[in-house]
């Protein structure tokens, strides 16, 4: 399935795909921004405030009902992070509209929703109410602390701020507590009335109904948006370090985690694809056979590649005795890799899971849209069929290649406090 | 072959009691690429007391033993089993709950070869001291990673307030030290009381043809004599534990769970308590209701707010 782009406006797109197998559809409008100190958290505190109410329901209990009325359909604010770029979205997920008991066209009543919340939001004297703003700011605010909550996410989110200190992919997509508490409505608001003006917008729209009508629909709906100078899609151009950073952080935590970070200057995206399931993203991998499995050193340990970052970071759960023999294990099984001791079966496995993984994106509506998404900001338009053939063709030589060109930038442990 | 239709979506599955005694399901979903498999047993870390109609008494078995066991199985006399998978591509997992023990797979080709090697594994139980102590060391880093997460602790927390004697209340995967009593012997006691057969389910979904599962299931499945399986009651008092139990944990803020204790349901019953309580709890506090409204905009809650109904044999909790 091929996705339909259709520029409507300055900096705005319509992507659509459909496939007539899905039972419910998403439209999600995406605001693109560089991400930047200054404005993640206003940003973020912007997108808290557009899922809950528009002009016309400014009530949220009533928008809650008015949802349920649309056989439970949803509208969520979600905030993410893609590179050096903030992503701040709207998005709607509904029934396809022949499951509705009375012929209702759920998808134009979805799009009106979504179109109501995010370009004719509640106000009052031409801001967020206060009462209601005060209360998104709270939760934004607990929303960045709550990453100490999940130690994994914790530590990894701590090692990619060391890793790239100073560029825009350093900063977390919510902002800091700092800013988020210094936030007003006023502040907020301009917020949202710049990324109106000046964010890339990409609608995406995945499902199993025509998208004509919608793309006719949002063409109309956003051409009366003023544009001003529209950034685009910030690239990733990173330092990289001569020497390893080693940081150590302590708390009252039971197990330990470990994140070692790499950057590389190599262009071969599939080459590290296929790096990344050899080294550590299946069961079969390198790091789990071996750190696991052989070594029992690690509950989990696994790798994943960032191509927006041009990063490999590898991540575990280690017992604190074991930090150190887990941390030269997994660099000699990427030495390992560097020097080619890579087994036909591993290239296999790696290439088959990979397969496996590309071949059922299509079953998703939710995946489709990430995946068209990421390719949006890749500036290609592969399907996953065609990024499975790519990956197929990578050889070993190329896997070791891409493993020699990754350079450790940083190592971040988080570990029990002193007794 | 009995058929389950809803006409309004245009959809229907298949049940099938095989002569094996298994009971499978089957999901034909045209058009996709992908397929699920999932191969289950109704056993799970609240069974640490039963027995069969061949045993005089009750046995007892150390807490977090299901979950060993499901870890256990994974490790072939021959081979590792995620090895297997990786030769067909599919995607293999597993997990335990308080009531079942679930083998998974999903893949997109070879189809028929990785069902065979599902049901093929399951089927074939290898445990020794040796493989048992190697696994006290992994699922003992796994229980501390799960002792991090305050999520996870706040809901044992409830529970150890709300029951006294129920297993419920222990953790899943045990203690270090339930772990350590672990031995083959009482692995394979488990594993023959409970991988029986007509004690478990196939539920096959996506892109497959019934007729390549029933022969898969033909040559693999192995017959199994129907025994009874008797589940202790674990005499639990309908009062609770005691009322609250508060940890420090180092969070960004505070997590709270509430819970009701109720007398627990069966059968028929169960199932409508089940909605009638789901339905109840979201007219009180669901996030179209005044009290969702009122705490929200007070900031006594966020959006992470919501309502289960908790239930399983012997327990049945609001929370």
């Amino acid at each position: 399935m091929g996705l339909y782009r259709k520029q409507i406006g300055k900096g705005i797109c319509f992507n659509a795909v459909t496939d007539e197998r899905y039972k419910t559809n998403r439209i999600t409008v995406n605001l693109i921004t560089t991400l930047c100190e200054e404005t993640a958290s206003a940003n973020a505190a912007a997108a808290n405030m557009l899922d809950k109410s528009n002009s016309k329901i400014p009530d949220r209990s009533d928008f809650s009902i008015r949802l349920g009325e649309l056989y439970g359909t949803s509208v969520t604010g979600v905030v993410s992070k893609i590179g050096n770029n903030q992503i701040v979205s709207l998005a709607a997920s509904f029934i396809a509209s022949k499951f509705a008991f009375d012929g209702e066209n759920i998808k134009l009543e979805a799009a009106g929703l979504l179109r109501d919340c995010l370009l004719s939001p509640a106000m009052e004297d031409g801001k967020f109410p206060e009462a209601a703003f005060e209360i998104e700011k709270n939760n934004l605010i607990d929303d960045i602390d709550a990453d100490l909550n999940d130690k994994r996410v914790y530590s990894v989110n701590r090692a990619t701020s060391v890793m790239f200190e100073g560029e825009p992919c350093s900063i977390h997509k919510l902002g800091t507590r700092q800013t988020a508490m210094a936030l007003t409505s006023d502040t907020v608001t301009k917020a949202y009335n710049r990324l109106l003006s000046e964010a890339q917008i990409e609608i995406m729209y995945v499902g199993c109904e025509d998208y004509a009508d919608l793309c006719e629909y949002f063409e109309k709906e956003f051409s009366g948006i003023k544009r001003g100078n529209v950034g685009g899609i910030c690239g990733a151009e990173t330092k990289i370090k001569t020497e390893t950073e080693n940081v150590t952080e302590r708390l009252s935590v039971a197990q330990s985690k470990m994140v070692l970070g790499f950057k590389t200057d190599s262009e071969d995206r599939e080459a590290f694809r296929l790096l990344s399931a050899v080294y550590g993203g299946t069961p079969t991998s390198k790091l789990f056979m071996n750190v696991r499995e052989k070594m029992s050193l690690c509950y989990y340990c696994a790798s994943r590649y960032d191509r927006f970052t041009k990063s490999l970071v590898v991540e575990c759960g280690v017992e604190n005795e074991n930090i150190e023999k887990a941390r030269a294990e997994i660099l000699n099984q990427l030495e390992m890799i560097r020097n080619s001791e890579i087994s036909d079966d591993e290239m296999l496995f790696a290439k088959l899971s990979i397969q496996n993984a590309l071949k059922a994106a299509g079953d998703s509506p939710g995946a489709l849209e990430g995946w068209y998404l990421s390719q949006i900001f890749a500036e290609t338009s592969l399907s996953p069929e065609q990024v499975n053939e790519l990956a197929g063709a990578v050889t070993k030589q190329r896997v070791a290649e891409a493993a020699k060109s990754l350079k450790l930038d940083t190592v971040y442990v988080l570990t029990g406090e002193e007794e | 072959m009995e058929i389950i239709k809803n006409s309004r979506l245009g959809e229907s599955y298949f049940r099938i009691k095989h002569k094996s005694g298994l009971t499978i399901i089957l999901y034909p979903m045209k058009g996709y690429s992908s397929v699920y498999a999932t191969f289950g047993t109704k056993y799970g870390s609240v069974d640490t007391e039963f027995k069969t109609n061949k045993d005089k008494d009750f046995i007892t078995v150390p807490a977090g033993i299901a979950h060993f066991l499901e870890h256990k199985l994974f490790e072939n006399e021959d081979c590792d089993v995620f090895e297997l998978y990786a030769k067909t591509g599919a995607s293999g997992n597993a997990y335990t709950s308080f009531d079942k023990t679930c083998y998974l797979f999903s893949c997109t080709d070879k189809f028929k070869e990785s069902l065979k090697i599902l049901l093929d594994f399951v089927q074939a139980p290898y445990f020794t001291e040796q493989t048992v102590a190697k696994e006290q060391g992994i699922i003992g880093q796994e229980i501390r990673m799960y002792d991090d997460n305050p999520g996870w602790r706040v809901f044992f927390n409830l529970l150890n307030a709300l029951y006294v004697n129920h297993p419920v209340k222990i953790d899943i995967a045990g203690t270090v030290d339930s772990i350590s009593e672990i031995t083959a012997e009482l692995l394979y006691d488990c594993y023959n009381t409970f991988y029986n057969l007509n004690n478990m389910v196939l539920s096959v979904a996506g892109n497959f043809e019934i007729d390549d599962v029933i022969s898969v299931a033909d040559e693999c499945l192995k017959q199994n004599e129907n025994i009874t399986i008797e589940r202790s009651t674990y005499d639990e008092p309908d009062t609770i534990a005691q009322p609250e139990i508060t940890q420090e944990l180092s969070v960004a803020f505070p997590l709270f769970s509430i819970g009701f204790k109720a007398k627990p349901f069966y059968g028929r019953e169960l199932l409508k308590a089940t909605y009638e309580t789901k339905l109840a709890m979201d007219l009180i506090a669901g996030d179209t209701s005044p009290l969702y409204r009122e705490m929200y905009e007070s900031g006594l809650i966020n959006e992470t707010f919501s309502n289960e109904v908790f239930f399983g044999n012997g327990y049945f909790a609001p929370i």
